[in-house]
């Protein structure tokens, strides 16, 4: 089943294309890694699945409904089966750990009743799980500023659990971790990937970390908006990352 | 060429400056020697105001008066802030939507153009003379300069923290509540306290066309040329500013700090 159709999509910025012309089917469940030096689009192909940038032409559906078509509420009922992880992991600096990962659940919750601050219990216990999942459960009472940056991508993840999702999204998530915690983020992420079975995109420019740890994923190369490799990485070759990184690049 | 072109930009913008001064000097008759002459007759006020007055019975009326004065600052504060938090949301660029947005600014700009005393004026008017009409006044001041204050600040917020909580389908209101609020608080706290500082100040002015609070009294003794009355009540707000300032910048780098942990 198809779970997220890229169709002839082309993104304009300030009269700048950002992408062009890219076309991309992901079926459900499955994992992709989107490579691509940084600038090349990576996260503006992302963020359009969630409804945050805008396609110029073309377009994207995600479970068959043309995101860009969706009313409001609409929009928000889809974006909470999107969870996102995000390279600077955007947690809420001043709330603790668990508050952190229930908002995760605010998409299913009361507006009001979750506004004042009242979550119902099997929302809690739900988040708890998630805390787990991510070896999280001892910080859960912590201030997300006292942990450490490795620590904060794992919240993050639990918080993108706790969503629930049907589709995961991560933006270079270990990009801003140093090589022993990427390694660690890489793993849970693709521990969880075949636990869940949801699907799961994955920006990065990284071709190491691709390499050692999506060797039997599809790889999507994109250089300058436009989607110049989709295979396996069995057959990416050196001419293949010399036009994704563009010159000479040592494979 | 370019640093010619910064030379004579600086040139011009010296020339504004002397013929914004020259106009601004036009009709006030600037006269050092008038200032001269008044330099004694000003320390011979101050020194009339010494001794104060402190007999027992204008103590406790005095007191009453500058309780007063912070009942209206507390009041007018808050009051003033319940009706300024959705509307600053609304004014910031970042949150409000598009065409409340100019709606609440140019609501907040006319607020802001008027000066508290005119406020007291108007209200003493409206609702009569007394601390009520003080609360009003310090209330709307408070709408316009608070207002202004809270939209930059919320303008500031990290968009990143928003849009993740918004990217996990929460709605408007949650939005505000996670994304916004929680990072926005020191923040928030900081201008009211300086807000309430301020209004300390403010409720003391407003008190002289007749909204209540020490203002009152002063107005009143000043006329009478009692001024070792007018002694004691300035001495008595100089001290309940300074200890209020400072209570409320120890607040401030406390909640700062705990907030930094």
């Amino acid at each position: 089943m198809t779970n997220i159709t890229f169709d002839n999509f082309s993104v304009k910025l300030n009269g700048k294309r950002i992408i062009e012309d890219f076309n991309l089917e992901v079926h459900s469940g499955e994992f992709i890694v989107l490579l691509g030096s940084s600038g090349s689009g990576k996260t503006t192909i992302l963020r359009s699945i969630n409804g945050f940038i805008e396609p110029s032409e073309g377009y994207v559906k995600v479970d068959d409904r043309k995101i860009s078509e969706l009313g409001k509420e609409d929009l928000r009922k889809m974006r909470r089966k999107i969870g996102v992880i995000y390279q600077d992991f955007n947690l809420i600096s001043r709330l603790n750990v668990i508050k952190n990962v229930l908002c995760g659940r605010l998409g299913y919750l009361d507006s009001l009743e979750s506004s004042i601050g009242k979550f119902p219990e099997k929302d809690i216990e739900l988040s708890k799980k998630c805390l787990k999942r991510v070896h999280m459960s001892d910080k859960s009472d912590q201030k997300v500023n006292c942990l450490s940056e490795g620590e904060k991508q794992r919240v993050a993840i639990a918080r993108a659990l706790a969503q629930r999702p049907k589709v995961l999204l991560a933006d270079e998530p270990s990009a801003n971790l140093d090589h022993d915690l990427a390694h660690d983020i890489m793993d849970l992420l693709i521990s969880l990937w075949r636990e869940e079975k949801e699907t799961m995109i994955l920006s990065t420019h990284d071709l190491g970390l691709v390499k050692e740890f999506c060797e039997d994923k599809r790889i999507v190369g994109i250089k300058s908006g436009r989607k110049i490799y989709d295979s396996p990485i069995e057959e990416f070759s050196p001419s293949i990352a010399a036009k994704i990184y563009g010159g000479d690049y040592e494979f | 060429m370019n640093s010619k072109l910064k030379i004579s930009k600086k040139v011009f913008t010296l020339l504004l400056i002397i013929a914004a001064l020259i106009w601004a000097s036009g009709g006030i008759e600037l006269s050092i020697t008038r200032l001269i002459r008044g330099i004694p007759e000003f320390f011979e006020f101050i020194m009339d105001m010494f001794p104060p007055n402190l007999e027992q019975e204008f103590l406790l009326n005095s007191l009453g008066a500058l309780r007063e004065t912070i009942q209206i600052a507390i009041l007018g504060t808050s009051i003033g802030f319940a009706i300024v938090m959705p509307l600053s949301l609304s004014a910031s660029k970042n949150i409000g939507p598009k065409y409340g947005r100019e709606i609440s600014r140019g609501f907040l700009n006319v607020i802001r153009s008027i000066p508290s005393i005119l406020w007291a004026l108007m209200f003493v008017v409206a609702v009569g003379l007394g601390p009520f009409s003080g609360v009003l006044a310090v209330s709307a001041y408070s709408i316009g300069f608070l207002g202004k204050l809270l939209y930059e600040g919320f303008e500031d917020i990290d968009m990143k923290q928003l849009n993740a909580i918004k990217s996990a389908g929460a709605t408007k209101l949650q939005t505000v509540r996670y994304g916004v609020i929680p990072q926005a608080t020191p923040m928030i706290i900081s201008h009211t306290l300086y807000m309430f500082e301020y209004n300390v100040r403010a409720s003391a002015i407003v008190g002289i066309v007749g909204a209540g609070g020490i203002g009152r009294e002063l107005e009143t003794y000043l006329q009478l040329r009692l001024y070792s009355n007018v002694g004691t009540l300035l001495l008595l707000l100089i001290i309940s500013v300074l200890i209020i300032d400072f209570a409320s910048a120890q607040i401030r780098t406390r909640y700062l700090q705990n907030g930094n942990q």
